[in-house]
């Protein structure tokens, strides 16, 4: 254990020196501008619950509902952390060759890197978020919020391996900028990112249910807003782990045949 | 004619790139297209809830919505270059090259890039617009239609001056993709009635970065709600009025205060 973190964690810590701490006011003004959409979304949440005259949506109250809103987004920018980009950047400059003659797991090579800017990330959107919410809002306590830190590493996980099986899709395809784009789209609006899945009509809630999806966004903030009992906070995190243990499967064959057929032009 | 016979040159070299990668112009379109189609199913959900936004129906909302994304896209479409301009153009010293031809810099930076992911905002923009044009009973006039151009291509220009306008500052700081993003992001306002939101962010939409006249202001015009007297004229001048100060006043002052990176 002592001998693995020795061995990944510089990799953790360069690239967030790289990406985040080189340029810390691009940092800053990127992440400002992100939270512009959870402004308009706000709006329009507001004026729903206004005209529709509503204490309770779907069983969220408008605080909850806020909440909702600006955990998602922060859960969004914490589990989309990149991997698509470096894989499939490595496979298309032919980096990859570099790094898979070196003695280290190439997973792990780069859950270690994404995984320093997640929990960079998580340190300053999501503490910040969860804290001022219990103490303010007075909603979550800080039993939900340990479930919820809990599960979001597995979610954390589950969009890692989903991930980097789309980062493989750049075996194919040179649209680096559309595969990472369209991805980000596609897991905001299946997670619950976008609107919580309750909102869905029920037969697509049953797709949504039975996909990895949901255990990326929805189910630790659900968690964390107090919305699942015991036993159902029990049953999500197992979810949560077969998804990890599928998409891991799934990542270990496609890796394998993937890796034997790659062909380097120049690299 | 002479920009125009060299545009078709730069457009001929780049469709020949495209049929390459030919995969790649699929996936580009289809994920703008998932996400255009995702904000249009949050829509749907949320009038499942509610029988209008702040006196805006559902039929209208989307008339709003589908009108934003033309112009957006017809922007995206030519001018998507500037987005390299703010991130690397100048620091790399790539540059350069933009000022050595017997054209104008600002031609040759556009003309050289052709983006057809945007086809994926276009044709879910037109499609959106045409549907709730349908529900909503309209049938416009010569006059209406003619309207409507202009509309378009005066909100593509208001997105392609605040674009120049933000990507020139990277001739003074080498870097403004930054400002550029926070700017661009200031649009999504854009597809939703101005009204739902807080004086605040209206005022900023008007006059500050007038993303209100790309969409919301004609749209209602069309939609016999106008929220200010002679928005499409208005929109047009705002339009201009943008160009003017992003090519003359920051652009070009930028190309004096340019130096190259040089290597």
């Amino acid at each position: 254990m002592k001998k693995w973190f020795k061995t990944y964690l510089p990799f953790s810590r360069a690239t967030v020196q790289a990406h985040i701490l080189a340029y810390p006011f691009e940092t800053f003004m990127y992440f400002f501008g992100m939270t512009i959409g959870i402004f308009v979304v706000y709006y329009i949440w507001k004026i729903i619950y206004a005209t529709g005259g509503y204490n309770l949506l779907e069983g969220f109250t408008f605080h909850e509902m806020i909440v909702y809103v600006v955990l998602s987004f922060a859960a969004m920018q914490v589990t989309d952390n990149g991997t698509v980009w470096i894989i499939a950047d490595e496979i298309k400059s032919g980096n990859i060759i570099m790094n898979l003659i070196k003695p280290i797991n190439y997973h792990m090579r780069v859950f270690a890197e994404v995984g320093g800017i997640t929990g960079f990330l998580t340190m300053v959107m999501i503490f910040p978020v969860l804290i001022i919410t219990i103490l303010m809002v007075k909603i979550g306590t800080p039993i939900t919020m340990m479930f919820f830190i809990f599960s979001l590493i597995l979610g954390v996980v589950i969009s890692f391996l989903f991930d980097f099986i789309f980062g493989m899709l750049a075996f194919y395809v040179k649209n680096l900028w559309g595969i990472g784009f369209g991805k980000y789209a596609l897991v905001r609006l299946l997670s619950g990112a976008l609107i919580p899945l309750v909102f869905f009509p029920k037969p697509i809630q049953g797709v949504l249910n039975v996909l990895p999806f949901k255990g990326i966004i929805y189910t630790p903030v659900m968690i964390f807003l107090g919305k699942y009992n015991s036993e159902e906070i029990l049953i999500n995190l197992l979810t949560q782990m077969m998804w990890i243990a599928v998409l891991g499967l799934m990542n270990y064959l496609f890796w394998k045949k993937a890796i034997t057929k790659l062909t380097i032009q120049g690299g | 004619m002479r920009y125009l016979r060299i545009y078709k040159i730069f457009l001929k070299q780049y469709l020949k790139t495209l049929m390459e990668y030919r995969s790649d112009f699929l996936i580009g379109m289809l994920s703008f297209f998932i996400v255009q189609s995702s904000n249009l199913i949050f829509l749907t959900l949320i009038f499942k809830r509610i029988p209008n936004l702040n006196g805006w129906t559902f039929e209208e909302v989307l008339f709003i919505y589908g009108f934003s994304q033309i112009p957006r896209g017809l922007d995206h479409l030519f001018t998507d270059n500037l987005w390299l301009l703010a991130n690397e153009y100048v620091r790399s010293g790539s540059f350069d090259k933009y000022l050595l031809r017997p054209i104008n810099p600002l031609f040759h930076l556009i003309a050289e890039r052709f983006q057809p992911d945007a086809f994926g905002e276009m044709i879910v923009g037109l499609s959106i617009f045409g549907y709730a044009y349908h529900l909503l009973n309209l049938s416009f006039t010569g006059i209406q239609w003619l309207l409507l151009i202009i509309a378009v291509l005066s909100g593509s220009l208001i997105y392609t001056s605040i674009k120049l306008a933000a990507g020139s500052i990277a001739l003074w700081t080498k870097r403004s993709q930054h400002v550029l993003f926070i700017i661009y992001q200031l649009s999504d306002f854009a597809s939703y009635p101005l009204t739902i939101f807080s004086t605040f962010v209206r005022m900023i939409l008007l006059i500050v970065v007038p993303f209100a006249f790309v969409a919301f202001v004609p749209a209602s015009v069309f939609l016999d709600k106008p929220y200010i007297p002679l928005g499409i004229l208005t929109g047009a001048i705002v339009a201009f009025v943008m160009w003017f100060i992003s090519y003359n006043f920051i652009w070009k002052r930028g190309l004096q205060v340019y130096e190259s990176t040089g290597n």
